[in-house]
């Protein structure tokens, strides 16, 4: 395929005139108008975007299309019976597979509507040969008059007439009309009020060494307040459970701040700031556990012989209740006057231009780089400590104390990014992940049997298939204890590999 | 992916209906979204003037026989979506001779077109009349040999000759696919010989095309005959022609 060359054109350009202007080496030949309406679809976190993706919809017809060329990339077909909708929704099998690689838990939100309207015009030779298409591209998106108008001319060259499609280009420049790698695509979904792709739920901060550690304390709480504040709608809507998922870490890492970045704000502030945040994330925490089991069904499904799966339905109807119940309550919370007065006490302390000399604490005007290199390098001598008196005989408690606190050195590693050197720091954030990783699935696949055999105690022997419950939760306890005894049995190797020589250098030299 | 079909038009006697069928037929291919490159095999260069495409100065038989990016360079795209076109050079008239002087002159054509494979789904032959060399390499290469026929006498006399030539060679007279073209049912004659047909050797097709004036304004408008005129009995013919030949 050859590529298409895109131009920006003046709002006066039109295809009649430029015709006259090659009159002398080729003639044009105008094809029907046509007008399309369209809709743009993409994630909250932009993951098609990211990806030089888009899917948009037009006659009820899905397409993925490249932001970067005019060439479809797979038509879908059909589509889902409403938006917000997930990769399980597309009738089509191959659409499926395809957006499931693309969405994964994520939900398709409608980003921009428009009407598209393209005039097109083929270039002819004297042998009235069509040598290249031109099409313009307009679009009018958004509700408010007058609404905003984008356009773009497409040269699309013809196999084998490359010199006259050079010809044309030149004209198109002669004529003032300047090229742009930018297809109208990307243009139209800057309009969508959403900047694309402009979606982080980590923080984004980009602080100095020498910032007074209350205040980068306080950007840090603003950055993670304005996660929570994007994140509410979708959470009240029920759009995805990564909204809700996302709205979680930002109150936890909130508070992580609060507690592990001492003596910037008086006890008395940092507790109150901490109860609020801890009341966000206490709302949210029955929901987001009943959300991670029903995310699980397919795998659960998929680790029992086929003849037991049947076994597992009475249990996930019952969760999905659960989780429906759940959620009616997490909406009348988020209604509530406490929910109410939290995110307004949480909104003034991270809005307010300078903090008032009664909320900093003692170590509030100490650079915060010197701040970041203490704490980290003690959480990190902690972690080494505790991880090291891990046995094979160790209680698994130890083991999820070792997951919090890796927890914790995470999150200030992610709070001070921008302090430190970009690569060694990523380089450091990539190792912890992996130790993490194998300390997280050992904690789920422990609370995950918990709760399973609390199940399976509470079966009744005369209740409704009790037998087949009982085989499918038996089935399933001793896929996930095995999963659980592989998972320990690697934590030596994945713990000898992070207090490796490298990476105690490395963190040396980035803290010391 | 599947691999390349390779389509042949062909026939000893001219004037049969080869080069509109050829352009039709790869016409429908395209436009069911198949990857098509017709290639011209004949000097007249009549498909090429169909789609309105001349070869580049500098291209030639000799170009065309040594393969690779020589032919590669010199396929040009047509009006319509998916359907490219290898044009014939009037140096094409030597083809015979040039053959004769290549290393297993009999299957060069095929060695020239397998690559194609990648790039297309079908790839159409439109050749010139006549036994030559150059088509015993059409023999080698294609999957398909469409065989137009027009029912007289002479026409058909032509096909059995091809039906010998075919069980002398020793050549698979499977691939052979016969059908009848510019059919004229007012006459008595035409109406005789096809309903004769399972007299004939071989498999003829079903889809009969019939004669009409919309196929030879092809020569006036240079389109394909279902692009400007998609309702006409003969492009309706061509459509279930295409059908059978991919069934």
């Amino acid at each position: 395929m050859l590529s298409a060359r895109f131009f920006a054109i003046p709002e006066d350009f039109s295809l009649n005139e430029f015709e006259e202007k090659v009159a002398d080496a080729f003639s044009g030949q105008q094809e029907p108008k046509q007008t399309v309406r369209r809709t743009y679809f993409d994630t909250f976190d932009w993951r098609l975007f990211s990806r030089n993706l888009t899917l948009a919809e037009s006659k009820g017809k899905y397409t993925l299309s490249s932001l970067v060329s005019p060439v479809a990339v797979s038509d879908l077909g059909a589509g889902p019976r409403q938006i917000p909708a997930f990769w399980q929704d597309f009738p089509e099998p191959a659409a499926r597979q395809h957006l499931q690689e693309l969405l994964g838990v994520r939900a398709l939100l409608a980003v921009a509507r428009c009407m598209h309207v393209t005039e097109s015009m083929r270039i002819l030779n004297q042998d009235a040969k069509t040598v290249a298409r031109l099409s313009i591209d307009s679009v009018e998106v958004g509700n408010k008059r007058p609404k905003q108008k984008l356009a773009r001319l497409t040269v699309q060259p013809i196999r084998g007439y490359a010199m006259a499609c050079a010809q044309v280009v030149n004209m198109l420049a002669k004529s003032g009309l300047s090229e742009t790698p930018d297809t109208l695509l990307a243009a139209t979904l800057s309009t969508s009020g959403r900047k694309p792709g402009k979606y982080i739920s980590k923080p984004d901060l980009q602080l100095t060494s020498e910032t007074p550690a209350a205040v980068a304390a306080q950007q840090i709480l603003e950055n993670l307040f304005s996660v929570i504040q994007e994140n509410e709608a979708g959470v009240l809507g029920d759009i995805d459970s990564e909204f809700l998922h996302d709205f979680r870490v930002a109150c936890r890492r909130a508070r992580s701040a609060l507690t592990q970045i001492k003596g910037v704000f008086t006890d008395e502030t940092t507790l109150t700031l901490k109860q609020h945040f801890a009341y966000l994330g206490q709302i949210t925490n029955r929901h987001r556990d009943l959300d991670v089991y029903l995310l699980q069904r397919k795998k659960y499904e998929h680790a029992l012989a086929e003849e037991l799966r049947a076994g597992l339905r009475p249990l996930f109807d019952s969760l999905e209740r659960m989780r429906n119940n759940e959620h009616q309550k997490l909406r009348t919370a988020m209604k509530s006057k406490r929910y109410r007065e939290a995110l307004a006490a949480i909104r003034e302390f991270v809005e307010v231009e300078e903090l008032a000399g009664s909320a900093v604490g003692a170590n509030s005007s100490l650079p915060i780089q010197e701040v970041a290199k203490s704490t980290i390098l003690k959480r990190y001598k902690k972690i080494l400590r505790d991880g090291k008196r891990i046995t094979k005989e160790s209680p698994d408690q130890c083991l999820h104390d070792l997951r919090i606190e890796c927890k914790k050195l995470r999150y200030l590693l992610e709070f001070f990014e921008s302090l430190f050197h970009a690569e060694k720091i990523t380089v450091l954030i990539r190792q912890l992940k992996k130790l993490q990783e194998n300390l997280g699935d050992f904690n789920d696949l422990t609370v995950q049997q918990e709760d399973l055999q609390s199940h399976l105690r509470k079966l009744r022997p005369d209740g409704k298939n009790a037998i087949e419950r009982g085989a499918a939760l038996g089935g399933l306890l001793s896929v996930l204890h095995r999963q659980q005894l592989r998972t320990r049995s690697e934590f030596e190797e994945k713990f000898s590999t992070f207090r490796s020589r490298s990476n105690r250098d490395l963190v040396a030299e980035l803290f010391k | 992916m599947h691999p390349l079909k390779i389509v042949a038009l062909y026939s000893i006697k001219g004037g049969v209906g080869k080069t509109t069928s050829c352009v039709n037929l790869a016409y429908f291919s395209a436009l069911q979204g198949k990857r098509t490159l017709l290639c011209d095999l004949d000097p007249q260069g009549s498909a090429s003037f169909y789609f309105r495409i001349r070869p580049e100065r500098k291209y030639s038989s000799s170009k065309f026989l040594k393969g690779g990016k020589k032919v590669d360079k010199n396929i040009k795209g047509t009006d319509f979506e998916n359907l490219d076109l290898l044009p014939a050079d009037f140096s094409y008239r030597n083809l015979d001779i040039e053959l004769d002087g290549c290393k297993r002159s009999r299957k060069r054509l095929r060695e020239v077109l397998q690559p194609f494979g990648d790039a297309y789904d079908y790839l159409f032959l439109d050749c010139p009349p006549n036994i030559t060399l150059v088509s015993e390499n059409v023999f080698r290469a294609a999957d398909v040999i469409l065989v137009p026929v027009i029912p007289t006498t002479l026409s058909l006399r032509c096909y059995l000759q091809l039906v010998d030539f075919f069980k002398k060679e020793r050549l698979s007279r499977g691939m052979l696919r016969p059908y009848f073209c510019m059919v004229e049912s007012r006459k008595s004659m035409h109406r005789q010989i096809i309903g004769d047909v399972n007299a004939y050797p071989g498999r003829f097709l079903q889809a009969q095309i019939p004669y009409l004036s919309d196929v030879e304004k092809m020569g006036v408008f240079r389109q394909p005959l279902p692009y400007f005129k998609p309702d006409s009995r003969a492009a309706q013919a061509y459509l279930s022609l295409w059908g059978e030949v991919t069934s």
